[in-house]
């Protein structure tokens, strides 16, 4: 029993330093949520006085942002329906891709290939947004304007591929952890049934992974409508209302775009500055109805979760 | 803070277009029109071949933005303003490389950012009757060029102490040959 002392003490001691560390995640944890609620606040407090000049209709359904008018307008419709365009458009072109390519990756490629291609995937994520931009504005815009035949090589199409390639990454990266999470026996079973390959990977494994799959779009869709930089870059920055598929072919402007280009400029406390919040607010609650949509399908689908 | 403003140097604000442009000159009005969305085709201000009027401009966080609306857009009718549909670039180079590469286009610069990509209108003063004039030294510092302004340097009150000697070092011969090198133009 003499020498059972010490060993006591030692677990205690190491029972304090583990609640401890227990307590360190705990608040960690909370931390995160204490940040996204101080943000919602302080966007609220720096976007909410604009209601004092401008009503929540005219902000929403105006037609007009023209923030250095007298008097000023801060119609917001052009620059929902910019950013709406141009992440739709990315969705379009990165979902098929990014999918086709974790397909191939978790499935078809030898496990070598698979070695090579996927660093090389995540490193498209590793190129800074700026850069994508400069490419957009002196070589992808110029030379669909060239084979499109349009007047000038600023557009939303510039700005929708070019953001499909920036969500690509996360796509792939979590649709391909996704079908690697089927159990093999799936695919084994599915084989010894007599199916083809092509069979087993459409009607086994990206039904069984079809809520990872679905996490994996919504997530790119988060990284694709938050994105400045690029669409800064090369979507010309034009407040107009997009009309029909043709606006894909025109300069438009969205929300982000215009809050990076007039924030640095604009009169604190201003209107503008409250209206440039507003915008902000509007991207926060869009991003944040995404993830609790994603939440709520994932949870209701049945398959494996990635 | 009581601020206090200084010139420091003259700057012209070249209207430039692609060197495939017929044009050599326009007038104020004309800039006014295209600028406002009034004129959209090039054949509505006088060239023809080119299509509609791609109108380059700053953003609205560029003092040449606001220069350029003060001293065209709105001369002949103060109610004017900037096109939804102008296409907006976050800089001189983004104007340059933009207007260099798109045949329709029309935008405007600082006079220091002028290169041979692309081509300097003359600009005929408000009124018209009065030939076009091209940007240079004498006709910036003259003010017969009609977008020329004034660069200053503002302090909080009085210039005293190193804010002092630095700015009489910017006014000095000295200070005003690196005006001139950066491409302004120097106040004598």
């Amino acid at each position: 029993m003499a020498q059972a002392a010490p060993v006591k003490i030692k677990h205690s001691v190491r029972r304090v330093a583990e609640s401890v560390i227990e307590r360190i995640i705990q608040v960690a944890g909370f931390l995160a949520v204490v940040f996204v609620l101080l943000i919602l606040v302080f966007l609220l407090r720096e976007s909410l006085p604009i209601f004092k000049d401008y009503s929540l209709g005219k902000l929403l359904a105006g037609r007009d942002w023209r923030p250095t008018s007298d008097p000023a307008l801060f119609g917001m419709l052009p620059l929902i329906l910019g950013s709406i365009f141009v992440t739709v458009g990315a969705m379009v072109v990165s979902v098929p891709l990014g999918v086709g390519c974790a397909v191939f990756v978790a499935e078809i490629a030898s496990p070598r290939m698979k070695e090579i291609l996927k660093p090389l995937i995540e490193m498209l994520a590793a190129i800074p947004s700026v850069v994508y931009g400069f490419l957009g504005l002196l070589l992808l815009g110029p030379w669909l304007a060239k084979i499109l035949d349009l007047p000038i090589g600023q557009f939303g199409m510039v700005g929708a591929i070019l953001l499909a390639f920036i969500a690509i990454p996360t796509i792939v990266s979590v649709c391909e952890d996704a079908l690697s999470a089927v159990p093999r026996a799936f695919r084994e079973n599915s084989l010894a049934l007599g199916a083809t390959r092509w069979q087993t990977i459409a009607r086994v494994t990206i039904p069984a992974a079809r809520s990872g799959l679905f996490a994996a779009v919504l997530l790119g869709l988060g990284r694709a409508i938050g994105e400045t930089m690029t669409v800064l870059m090369v979507t010309g920055n034009s407040p107009v209302i997009p009309e029909g598929l043709k606006a894909f072919l025109k300069p438009l402007a969205t929300m982000t775009a215009i809050i990076a280009q007039q924030m640095g400029e604009t009169v604190y406390g201003s209107d503008h500055y409250h209206a440039l919040f507003m915008l902000g607010l509007l991207l926060f609650l869009a991003s944040l109805a995404v993830s609790i949509i994603s939440d709520v399908v994932i949870r209701r689908m049945p398959g494996v979760r990635a | 803070v009581t601020p206090n403003e200084i010139p420091i140097a003259h700057d012209g604000i070249a209207v430039i277009v692609n060197p495939s442009n017929p044009l050599s000159e326009i007038s104020v009005e004309k800039l006014s029109d295209i600028y406002s969305g009034k004129a959209k085709s090039w054949s509505d201000v006088g060239a023809k071949g080119l299509g509609d009027i791609q109108a380059i401009s700053r953003d609205p966080s560029s003092g040449t933005y606001d220069s350029f609306k003060e001293m065209v857009i709105q001369k002949p009718d103060k109610t004017r303003d900037y096109a939804a549909s102008c296409v907006q670039t976050a800089s001189n180079e983004a104007v340059l490389t933009t207007v260099g590469q798109t045949k329709g286009a029309i935008g405007y610069i600082g006079l220091a950012y002028v290169n041979d990509k692309v081509k300097v209108l003359g600009v005929i003063p408000l009124g018209g009757g009065k030939p076009a004039v091209k940007p240079s030294e004498s006709t910036v510092r003259d003010n017969s060029y009609p977008i020329s302004r004034l660069l200053y340097l503002y302090t909080d009150g009085v210039p005293a102490g190193n804010v002092k000697t630095y700015i009489d070092w910017g006014l000095s011969d000295e200070g005003q040959k690196i005006v001139k090198e950066v491409g302004y133009i120097t106040l004598k």
